[in-house]
């Protein structure tokens, strides 16, 4: 089953600044990596599109996925909360070769399981 | 969600997923996020590395030493006793640099001397040290002296030499943070600065502990920041703010400078972003 994928920033609370309203919060580094890496990397799919506030739409830097205000989407799907790491994302940035599980510790399993048990947002 | 399902927003009644993991709750977070997860993530890339260059120096397990296609002049010295080092296609490593893991540099990102340790620093950065715990996004430029630590530098920032932040209290108590009003326990020790995207700091600056710089901000006139910058705040009286017209005009200038055309549509981007944080 093709999954998309979409990253949902929070809202621009008080701890979100400076970067709130000023870039998707899924831009944001956490470890060697950007929280939206981190997702791609747990789900196994790049991003297809960003949900952020309206005015970051169309936001124009270059290597960013769409960023969109939020709309409805149809399954198959993950809709992942943009600013939270995972800590399966440690060890496993996307442009790894794909037999990164043998790097992984010993009994430790560094991708989720199937998607159902995956980060499957708040929807 | 799954095949055939919609999904228009949260809805309270979901069902939680458990996700093993780490929840950001602001970007101080992400300083936090560097001792969580920075040496777990490079780990995994240890063992594709080129040949060390002679005349650099490691203390530590070379074998931590990760260097994809990057330059590095004679009189570098890797410490990797503490975590990997991997320095990504095109980041230059020049003489009298002191690398220190966990580390990791983003492409093209130059790294121009003194010490640097425990950070990720993404694409296309100038760094001098000493910089320590520091999280960039990119296209950020510190190339000159002044301790930089535990601290967030948005893209397309630039300190001025000699810009300094403390990152802990006299008191060694926790940092609090002044986010436009709303004060922020972060429960950390250590907080440095937190710098949104475009920030300039003059030469000279001094950034409390936990102080925030909005983003677009161009701080000068005064040396010492208040714990608060305004977004695109003008100056050091915390009164003025510059044009929106000021401020493109000024990216129109730095961009390109890093191969980053100005297009009409970063201009509308860069301008939305503007209007919002000065709504």
């Amino acid at each position: 089953m093709t999954l998309t994928l979409y990253l949902l920033d929070p809202d621009p609370s008080p701890g979100w600044i400076p970067f709130a309203g000023v870039r998707p919060l899924a831009e944001l580094r956490a470890g060697a990596h950007l929280v939206r890496e981190r997702w791609e990397t747990f789900v196994g799919t790049e991003t297809a599109e960003i949900f952020a506030l309206p005015h970051l739409a169309g936001f124009a830097e270059a290597g960013v996925p769409p960023v969109i205000a939020r709309h409805a989407v149809r399954g198959p799907a993950v809709i992942a909360p943009g600013p939270r790491a995972r800590a399966a994302g440690r060890a496993v940035p996307a442009r790894l070769p794909r037999d990164y599980r043998r790097l992984g510790r010993a009994g430790r399993r560094l991708l989720g399981g199937p998607p159902a048990r995956g980060p499957a947002g708040r929807g | 969600m799954p095949a055939g399902g919609s999904w228009e927003g949260p809805r309270p009644e979901a069902r939680p997923v458990e996700v093993e993991g780490l929840v950001l709750h602001g970007v101080h977070d992400c300083v936090r996020a560097l001792e969580a997860l920075l040496r777990d993530d490079l780990l995994p890339l240890v063992g594709d590395s080129d040949p060390i260059p002679r005349g650099s120096t490691v203390v530590g397990d070379a074998a931590a030493v990760v260097l994809r296609e990057a330059a590095v002049e004679p009189g570098a010295v890797f410490d990797t006793s503490a975590g990997p080092i991997v320095l990504e296609s095109g980041v230059e490593v020049r003489a009298g640099t002191r690398l220190e893991g966990p580390l990791w540099a983003g492409a093209n990102t130059q790294l121009l001397g003194g010490p640097i340790r425990t950070s990720a620093i993404g694409p296309h950065c100038k760094v001098r040290g000493e910089v320590s715990h520091c999280v960039f996004l990119g296209y950020a430029n510190k190339a000159h002296d002044g301790f930089v630590g535990h601290s967030v530098i948005g893209r397309w920032v630039n300190l001025g030499a000699g810009t300094i932040t403390s990152d802990l209290k006299n008191t060694y108590g926790p940092v609090r943070l002044d986010a436009a009003g709303t004060t922020i326990e972060t429960g950390l020790l250590h907080l440095g600065t937190l710098l949104g995207d475009h920030a300039k700091t003059a030469i000279g600056t001094l950034l409390g502990t936990g102080t925030i710089v909005g983003a677009g901000a161009n701080f000068f006139d005064a040396v010492r920041a208040p714990k608060y910058v305004a977004p695109f705040a003008w100056g050091g009286t915390g009164r003025e703010r510059m044009t929106r017209d000021g401020f493109l005009r000024i990216a129109e200038r730095v961009l390109p400078r890093r191969d980053v055309p100005v297009d009409e549509a970063t201009r509308a981007s860069l301008g939305r972003v503007y209007d919002w944080c000065t709504r």
